[in-house]
């Protein structure tokens, strides 16, 4: 699938935020301004001054004549970077990629989320409406390249472009559209190029020698040719612990002071607020800026130093300091509420859950081991009688009574041959096709007929005999489908206590 | 005055004391063997230890684990849950609930190699509060049976090690070594069919016990013992020296 990106244009961000602070200088004519060699320049309108033809970047003397009561307001460098990081944060609801460029652009890729609002359409609609609701004016537009939807959002309004059709919507549009300075484009002009569809035309070495890389690289973008990479803005996680050091981090020992400093300002923290982390995360940022994580998990919600310390020192020794390590992060980004730790996890327990979930995090830790814990499932084949639970908390229905159950379980069940009398009698003996002994039968019970779960997958039925040997081995042995079509087989699934 | 017979089990308990062995405080889980418990220091199934079975084939395999799991039944009863470390998925959970062990209260741990399970054995026989630990490995050298049983004696939880064919029955510091084989099931009145489990439990070791024979049947929630007659011991136990 290709990449869906839309690009979402303020048209009057500042002048807008502004009216949402003050909504009574809505429908006012205002301006912000700066102080730009020795004269003040109009850096931002409002809709309605902009109706009566004050643009930006028009000294405040030439504005004032249009509008003789115009209100100036001074702008500040910072706000239009920190509105846009806002809106991009927020924006994390829509797609999990958001950015933003100065001074009035986010950038949303949303490859393979759409769908979740049903389509395109409705996605774009979602995002315009809410957006709209905060008083902005904005132009939204959804294409295959960033490129594309910038030049439609800023020359067409709200369209979404549909895949791989960039030229016909482009082709028209004037060259500005490109994302290229004024002064190309009026060199441009000089030529008779007006359009993207004339630039086209004239062959990319040409382009290269006149105008250089960069016009050639945004046509080129504009039309998927060229990747454009976005860098996504990173939320920053609530629970973050920072430790520089002055001098780089070499040794073991040195690593495991860190990690126990940073673990003691979390984890103070955490249990001051009784909250306990499920997930933690030990970056090491090297000198040859190469980074390190380290990621742990845990079963409940914990907050023990020692603990967590525990969960890490494993895996310390596949940090690789190098050079060194020059800061240390240790960030948290699952935390949950502290479950009270008295409460007994399954009646009757001598045992606390912090104690047995700390235990299964030693034991979850170490590479090569797998912690299973098993609860009944609806099913009637044996294999499928149980399932694995979900988490510690997880209890239960009730487990199926039943005295002839295997204890020991083949799984896949082991291919046996057999010698059975007459068509759905027990057999009289068996051979285990691993060590090829002979297995003579002397007492049994059966068949039992299973059914395949017809709503799951079709397969045939098994018929299921339990059989006791001359040496008192008691297996639990089935054949699949009817007896004596060509395709019956025999297998042992188990070895009963 | 107390007779004479009365002052030598007194002198025997005392014994059993300086001999670094605990008795069992009466509200640790009661383990119910019938008969079997006159084998045992005290009439008393050791809890609080570790215990070596051993088994060679498949159906020795599944009465050793049934057994493991009756006792464990019994054991959970009174206290926590269960661990179980094995190198493979062999245990069929719902079977559990014959021998009166929620399987959901057993914590199933699956091993590469049988040094993470001698690890994995180690460091939950540490956790007290747990009510039993079974392993399943090959092979137990002296040392590392000695670790567990170290490990064992502050937690006080029961560990069992099932040692599937092992390459040599090497000497343990394991309390007791059980071996266990399944026996022919007998229904009443001679009804076919397979009737409940009956095994015969070869105590060939135990610690300031007495070894000995004992078949057991597993009916409902306990154990019937019984003492086999002489001319029914087919199985060669003489061989190896029991002390």
């Amino acid at each position: 699938m290709g990449k869906r990106y839309v690009v979402i244009w303020f048209r009057f961000l500042l002048t807008d935020y502004m009216i949402r602070r003050q909504p009574d200088l809505k429908g006012t004519c205002f301006v912000l301004t700066e102080k730009q060699h020795g004269r003040i320049v109009v850096t931002a309108v409002s809709e309605a001054a902009y109706q009566k033809g004050i643009r930006e970047n028009m000294p405040l003397a030439d504005a004032r004549i249009y509008v003789n009561d115009l209100l100036v307001v001074n702008s500040d460098d910072q706000l239009p970077e920190r509105l846009l990081r806002d809106l991009a944060e927020w924006c994390i609801r829509f797609t999990p990629t958001v950015s933003f460029e100065l001074p009035d652009i986010l950038l949303l890729d949303v490859s393979g989320c759409t769908h979740l609002w049903k389509g395109e359409g409705q996605y774009l609609r979602a995002l315009f409406t809410r957006i709209r609701e905060f008083g902005y004016t904005i132009f939204a537009a959804l294409a295959d390249t960033i490129g594309a939807a910038w030049a439609v959002s800023h020359f067409v309004g709200n369209r979404i472009i549909p895949p791989l059709q960039q030229w016909e919507t482009l082709h028209s549009l004037p060259l500005h559209a490109l994302r290229i300075d004024i002064e190309t484009v009026e060199r441009f002009n000089k030529l008779g190029i007006r359009t993207i569809g004339d630039l086209k035309t004239i062959s990319p070495s040409s382009i290269k020698r006149r105008f250089g890389d960069l016009v050639l690289s945004r046509l080129r973008q504009a039309f998927g040719e060229e990747e454009e990479i976005i860098t996504p803005i990173t939320t920053i996680s609530p629970y973050t612990e920072r430790l520089p050091c002055l001098e780089p981090i070499l040794t073991r020992k040195g690593i495991e002071i860190a990690l126990s400093k940073l673990l003691e300002q979390l984890c103070s923290r955490l249990v001051k607020e009784n909250n306990g982390l499920r997930k933690c995360l030990f970056k090491c940022y090297r000198v040859d800026s190469k980074v390190i994580e380290l990621e742990i998990s845990t079963q409940r919600p914990s907050n023990s130093i020692s603990h967590i310390f525990m969960l890490f020192e494993n895996k310390i020794t596949t940090i690789e300091p190098a050079l060194g390590i020059e800061l240390f992060v240790l960030q948290a980004p699952q935390v949950e509420k502290l479950s009270p730790a008295l409460q007994p996890l399954w009646e009757p327990a001598a045992i606390d859950n912090k104690r047995l979930s700390e235990l299964i995090d030693r034991l979850n830790c170490r590479q090569g081991i797998e912690v299973q814990r098993y609860l009944p499932a609806e099913h009637y084949w044996p294999e499928r009688a149980y399932r694995l639970a979900v988490s510690l908390d997880e209890t239960l229905t009730t487990w199926p009574l039943n005295q002839y159950f295997p204890l020991i379980i083949f799984t896949p069940p082991v291919k046996i041959t057999v010698t059975a009398p007459i068509p759905d009698y027990p057999p009289m003996n068996f051979r285990d096709t691993r060590d090829t002994r002979l297995h003579t039968i002397v007492k049994s019970i059966g068949p039992r007929r299973i059914e395949s779960e017809w709503w799951i997958e079709e397969r045939k039925h098994r018929d299921y005999y339990l059989v006791e040997d001359t040496d008192a081995g008691r297996y639990c042995i089935f054949r699949v489908g009817h007896y004596g079509s060509d395709t019956t087989e025999w297998f042992l699934h188990g070895v009963l206590p | 005055m107390n007779s004479k017979q009365q002052i030598v089990v007194e002198l025997r308990k005392e014994l059993l004391l300086l001999q670094g062995f605990k008795a069992a405080s009466p509200d640790a889980a009661k383990v119910d063997l019938g008969m079997m418990n006159g084998c045992f220091p005290n009439s008393t199934f050791p809890t609080g230890n570790v215990h070596e079975i051993i088994s060679t084939i498949d159906s020795e395999k599944s009465a050793a684990s049934a057994f493991v799991c009756a006792v464990a039944g019994m054991l959970m009863k009174r206290s926590g849950p269960g661990i179980w470390i094995s190198t493979k998925n062999e245990i069929y959970p719902p079977a559990l609930n014959q021998f009166n062990v929620p399987a959901e209260r057993i914590v199933f741990v699956k091993a590469k190699r049988e040094l993470d399970v001698c690890w994995a054995l180690e460091e939950a026989l540490k956790t007290d509060g747990l009510a039993f630990v079974a392993g399943q490995v090959q092979d137990l050298s002296f040392t590392t049976s000695r670790r567990l049983q170290l490990a064992v004696e502050k937690s006080q939880v029961t560990g069992f090690i099932l040692r599937h064919s092992p390459n040599s029955v090497n000497p343990t510091a394991c309390v007791s070594r059980m071996k266990i084989q399944p026996l022919r099931s007998e229904l009443a009145d001679g009804l076919p069919g397979i009737g409940d489990p009956r095994w015969r439990v070869i105590v060939e070791k135990v610690r300031n016990g007495v070894p000995g024979v004992f078949d057991l049947v597993w009916v409902k929630d306990h154990f019937i013992t019984r003492i086999p007659q002489t001319g029914e011991v087919i199985i060669d136990i003489d061989r190896r020296k029991i002390s």
